[in-house]
């Protein structure tokens, strides 16, 4: 039997046997009776089984009296025979005995359940909860990667498999946290701590087991992945079971085979790469600052970021405002001599959002500074100089963000990819051929289910993605059909200097039209939106306080990185 | 990942294994004297008391043996006990005599029997609660975890900034409801520092006897109003009557020339027990929760967020069902303030605002309070009855005129909209509850962080139904005897 049923049971009974007091204080006794049983189960089920509990029993049942004398007797039973009561306090004290009758009513109710709970108890056996996912899990999922895909696809599996289960699920990363990129141009401007973006696995994931390592193989035959710890002694690497294996590996920068430009430029993809992008810019204003050379000092205080796109002009435009700012600390470098450079192929910044808005955050950033080099290619990389399409510039700063790639692991697996380099996958985002072998977010070339477009890696669609893919784990778990993904973007958001910003939302039911928004709505609609995206509420308060101490305090410039 | 085994939750063990003699006879003595001393000053029968309190003694060891296991703790179970003994034998009386009774003649009957009560609370429930406790503490000789300066030093600045914050809506009426009846103060210097007496002894006392079971800033403002409504009926009636060489006087008539004082106590109680356990938790949250060696899974600031969030949807909720018994009470236009000639509707938004706000003050009290339907259920109904005596009989008189109206007339006229109160409590209680338990329940399913979670439930065994029964009880039933 049921514990909760048999509770209920076993309150019934005891409602019953304490219900005299009611009966003899209430006006229709058999009503009295049957109200006496249903609370009596009520209240047993809502206790629960505590055993021993006959004082706590007894003086909680006593007090849940009076309150049910006001529900029942001086409201309930009115409404239902005269309409709504006249409710004053002559009327309420005419009803004094009942009042009486309830708390004895409960009283005993309390000491009944307990006394009838240990005779059902020596009768037929303690209660026993249902063994519910005890033993070892008998399906295994296995997910690769930590960011957002591989986060979402993990707490929708949580979601999913709340409650129980016999599955187990483990994420594999390097990283040991969420990165959460929309603001890692916020961490290099110096106006967020770098680790307020940052959300450890750990802690967010309840039922999920964390494994810190790098997936060197899979072994789709015998159902393994090979994992290296990281930092771990060679050899060392564990072989991890899956039923379900999912490929949320992201992506890697793309320098498409420039080794100069990989090697002298500084990357942008990590909350590491943004800290020592801060640390860089400090580093070159300290030598700035004792620098005589003129020439010398203006090519320390440039600063070239190669790449058009969100990252890049969110990164020049934090840059630009960072090291104009920390500049009133450094009185040997004049303002006119900083430069913010941002170089970019095409012949407009931000293809992501419309035209308009591309050309108003070029304006916005110009007239704060930034020094726009469209239609220019970044050729070459040499200390101290980076050679562009139209001319060398002097400088001992390059930040590469004008392209990236599926993570290369996905083709040592020896999957098939497209042309980029990604996963070629269904619009279930299971792999062709690769039975319980799963793939998502940027290392994934997923296809709407419903428009057949290719899905644009961004953290949007990460999300979305992870959030179906644990559904259609779920399902192929429970031997239901999969659904193929499907979501219409939201629309993009892009900062590009102090309190002033780009927006463009989609239209619900009119996808293919779209609300633009910029300047300092648009920038208060990107915090709002992205303080509310951001994974856990301490994070939240952590960021919120920063951004507040930005508004009276002037930026760290503490150099936190030892510089190369 | 094993999720770890459901258990039935069980009642610590008894103190020793057999029965303890020396309990029993402590607690048949004491009832008997207290019953005959309560009949000698309530002018009542003693064999009757007398016997009734040996009784009460023998049955309170019994039942409640193992749980008395501090002086507070014996204390606030002979409370409730004390208030159930006067409760229930008068109706098995009634009962037991077939249904011929009369309303009125019961309700007459129940307030000439007011002087029983005073004695079944202060010298049969009280003493033999206290004793016991005290008889508990000695025999387990467990005063780990107890520090007397803290409880003597924050209860003593609890109970004096209490009545400071107190006395500043008195001062001007120049109405000390703490020492309201004692006659021989001519010079008003004289009755503040009294005040500030008294106020002072009842902040130790309440240190001493519940640093303990004091657990957050909900559960102690429970212990602070059942402690105040205690000393209503010991210095009222019986201390300020003996001091003043005066007739001791345990009438309901003269309960109710001191209703006015129950309220300035339960309100006294309340803002003494949230100070209190304020120190308290600002005690822990600086020097012992911000240890890293304490580390909890989450720190006090989400764990305030959540309960602030959760506690708002579950106020409003509260004021959403409690809105048409509200409507009908009249609540609502008293809200809309229908002398400045404002809407209506006006009023409705502004008690669904007031809900959501005393709503998310319940989820920052009580959190953690409880894991049970039933005993969230209390504590929910408690809150309730709390914002009854704060709210329409202080708060909005306050508000509307500038002064409180503690009579028994306007306990009557409030009278209906306290079932209103008693309602929003138990839905917000209940609410807030089902939000904590899905949030636990996510929680539970690590095994590593089930013991934490369970460390900060209060555990099933505290007097805490006792307080509930003692505060709920005679919140109701005062309104409806003395007004």
């Amino acid at each position: 039997m049921k514990p909760l049923f048999r509770r209920t049971l076993t309150g019934a009974f005891a409602g019953l046997a304490s219900s005299y007091p009611l009966a003899a204080t209430n006006a229709a006794p058999h009503a009295s009776l049957l109200v006496g049983i249903v609370l009596g189960a009520a209240f047993a089920a809502g206790l629960g089984r505590i055993r021993g509990a006959y004082a706590e029993g007894a003086m909680a049942g006593a007090a849940l009296g009076i309150p049910l004398w006001i529900l029942v007797t001086c409201i309930g039973v009115p409404s239902l025979t005269v309409g709504f009561p006249p409710f004053d306090a002559d009327s309420i004290r005419t009803l004094f005995p009942a009042l009486v009758g309830w708390t004895l009513y409960g009283g005993l109710l309390g000491v009944l359940t307990q006394a009838f709970s240990e005779v059902v108890d020596r009768v037929a056996g303690a209660e026993s909860e249902p063994a519910q996912a005890q033993g070892p899990a008998s399906k295994n999922v296995v997910i690769l990667g930590g960011g957002f895909a591989g986060m979402a696809t993990a707490a929708g599996l949580e979601q999913d498999l709340h409650g129980g289960g016999p599955v187990s699920v483990t994420l594999v990363s390097d990283q040991n946290a969420l990165l959460f990129t929309p603001m890692l141009a916020e961490v290099a401007g110096g106006s967020l701590e770098a680790s307020h973006i940052s959300t450890p696995l750990r802690s967010s994931l309840h039922r999920t087991e964390f494994v810190r390592g790098l997936a060197e193989a899979v072994d789709f035959e015998r159902r393994v992945v090979k994992v290296s710890c990281v930092g771990g002694a060679p050899g060392t690497a564990r072989e991890i079971p899956y039923d379900h294996l999912v490929l949320a590996l992201g992506s890697v920068s793309n320098y498409f085979g420039a080794d100069n430009i990989e090697r002298h430029s500084l990357d942008f993809k990590t909350l590491l790469d943004a800290s020592r992008i801060r640390n860089h810019v400090i580093e070159m204003f300290e030598r700035a600052d004792r620098e005589p050379d003129p020439e010398t000092r203006r090519a320390l205080v440039t600063f070239v970021v190669a790449g058009g796109g969100f990252a890049g002009v969110e990164l020049a435009g934090a840059i630009n405002d960072f090291s104009r700012g920390i500049s009133a600390d450094y009185p040997a470098v004049a303002s006119g001599e900083i430069r913010v450079m941002l170089v970019h192929s095409r012949d407009r910044i931000l293809p992501e959002l419309s035209e308009s808005l591309a050309r108003y955050a070029q304006g916005r950033m110009a007239a704060r500074g930034v020094d726009f080099r469209l239609g220019t290619r970044v050729l070459d990389a040499q200390p101290g100089q980076v050679t562009l399409s139209d001319g060398v510039v002097r400088t001992q700063t390059l930040v590469w963000t004008a392209g990236t790639a599926p993570n290369p692991l996905l083709k040592s697996f020896g999957l098939e990819t497209d042309k980029r380099g990604a996963a070629v996958v269904e619009s279930t985002m299971a792999v062709a051929g690769r039975p319980g072998v799963w793939a998502l977010g940027d290392c994934a070339a997923v296809k709407d289910g419903i428009s057949g477009k290719a899905c644009p890696p961004t953290a949007q669609f990460a999300l979305r993605q992870g959030a179906a893919l644990a559904r259609n784990i779920g399902c192929a778990l429970r031997g239901k059909p999969l659904a193929p993904f499907h979501f219409d973007s939201l629309g993009s958001l892009c900062v590009v200097g102090h309190q002033t910003a780009c927006a463009e939302i989609t239209l619900p039911f009119a996808r293919s039209r779209s609300l633009r928004f910029s300047g300092l709505l648009a920038w208060m609609m990107w915090r709002g939106i992205y303080i509310s995206k951001l994974p856990g509420l301490e994070r939240k308060a952590r960021v919120l306080l920063d951004w507040t101490f930005e508004i009276f305090f002037p930026r760290d410039i503490v150099q936190t990185i030892e510089p190369k | 990942m094993p999720i770890p085994e459901a258990q039935t939750p069980s009642l610590p063990a008894a103190r020793g294994s057999g029965i303890d003699w020396v309990e029993i006879l402590l607690a048949i003595a004491v009832g008997a004297a207290g019953g005959a001393l309560a009949a000698a000053i309530g002018h009542s029968s003693i064999a009757r008391l007398g016997s009734a309190g040996a009784a009460f003694g023998l049955v309170f060891a019994l039942a409640l043996r193992g749980k008395a296991t501090s002086p507070g703790a014996g204390m606030i179970w002979g409370l409730g006990a004390g208030y159930m003994l006067w409760m229930v034998l008068p109706a098995l009386a009634v009962i037991l005599h077939g249904a011929g009774y009369s309303t009125d003649a019961m309700l007459g009957e129940s307030r000439a029997r007011f002087p029983e009560l005073v004695g079944c609370i202060t010298c049969i429930g009280a003493p033999v609660g206290f004793c016991l406790g005290v008889w508990g503490t000695v025999r387990s000789k467990s005063a780990g975890g107890f520090h007397w300066g803290r409880a003597i030093v924050a209860g003593g600045a609890a109970g004096v900034i209490a009545a400071l914050i107190f006395t500043r809506w008195m001062y001007k009426g120049d109405f000390y409801p703490l020492i309201y009846g004692f006659g021989r103060l001519e010079s008003h210097s004289g009755a503040v520092v009294f005040h500030f007496f008294v106020a002072c002894l009842i902040g130790t006392t309440f240190g001493l006897l519940f640093q303990r079971d004091v657990r957050n800033l909900g559960s102690a403002m429970g212990w602070g109003v059942a402690y105040s409504m205690f000393w209503w009926f010991l210095a009222h009636f019986t201390l300020f009557p003996l001091a003043a060489g005066a007739r001791v006087d345990w009438s309901s008539d003269r309960a109710s020339r001191l209703f006015g004082p129950i309220i300035g106590h339960i309100l006294f109680g309340l803002i003494l027990g949230i100070i209190y356990a304020g120190v308290d938790v600002v005690w822990t949250r600086l020097f012992v929760d911000s240890d890293p060696l304490n580390r909890k899974r989450q720190g006090p600031g989400v764990n305030f967020l959540l309960a602030l969030g959760w506690g708002s949807a579950a106020g409003f909720s509260g004021g959403l069902v409690s809105l048409p018994l509200m409507m009908h009470a009249g609540m609502i236009g008293r809200l809309a303030g229908h002398g400045a000639g404002l809407h209506p509707v006006f009023g409705v938004c502004l008690h669904l605002a007031v809900s959501t706000f005393i709503g998310a003050s319940y989820g920052l009290l009580f959190r953690g309070e409880t894991s049970n339907v039933v005993f969230g259920s209390l504590w929910g109904l408690l809150f309730g009855l709390i914002w009854w005596y704060a709210g329409p009989m202080t708060l909005l008189p306050i508000l509307r005129t500038g002064e409180c109206d503690w009579t028994p007339e306007a306990a009557a006229a409030h009278l209906p909209s306290l079932v209103g109160h008693l309602l929003f409590g138990l839905v917000t209680a209940n609410v807030f509850l089902a939000f904590e338990r899905r949030y636990r329940s996510w929680l539970l399913e690590d095994p590593r962080y089930a013991a934490l979670e369970k460390r900060r439930t209060r555990p099933v065994a505290t007097p805490a139904p006792a307080l509930c029964l003692f505060v709920i009880g005679l919140g109701v039933l005062l309104p409806i005897l003395l007004s």
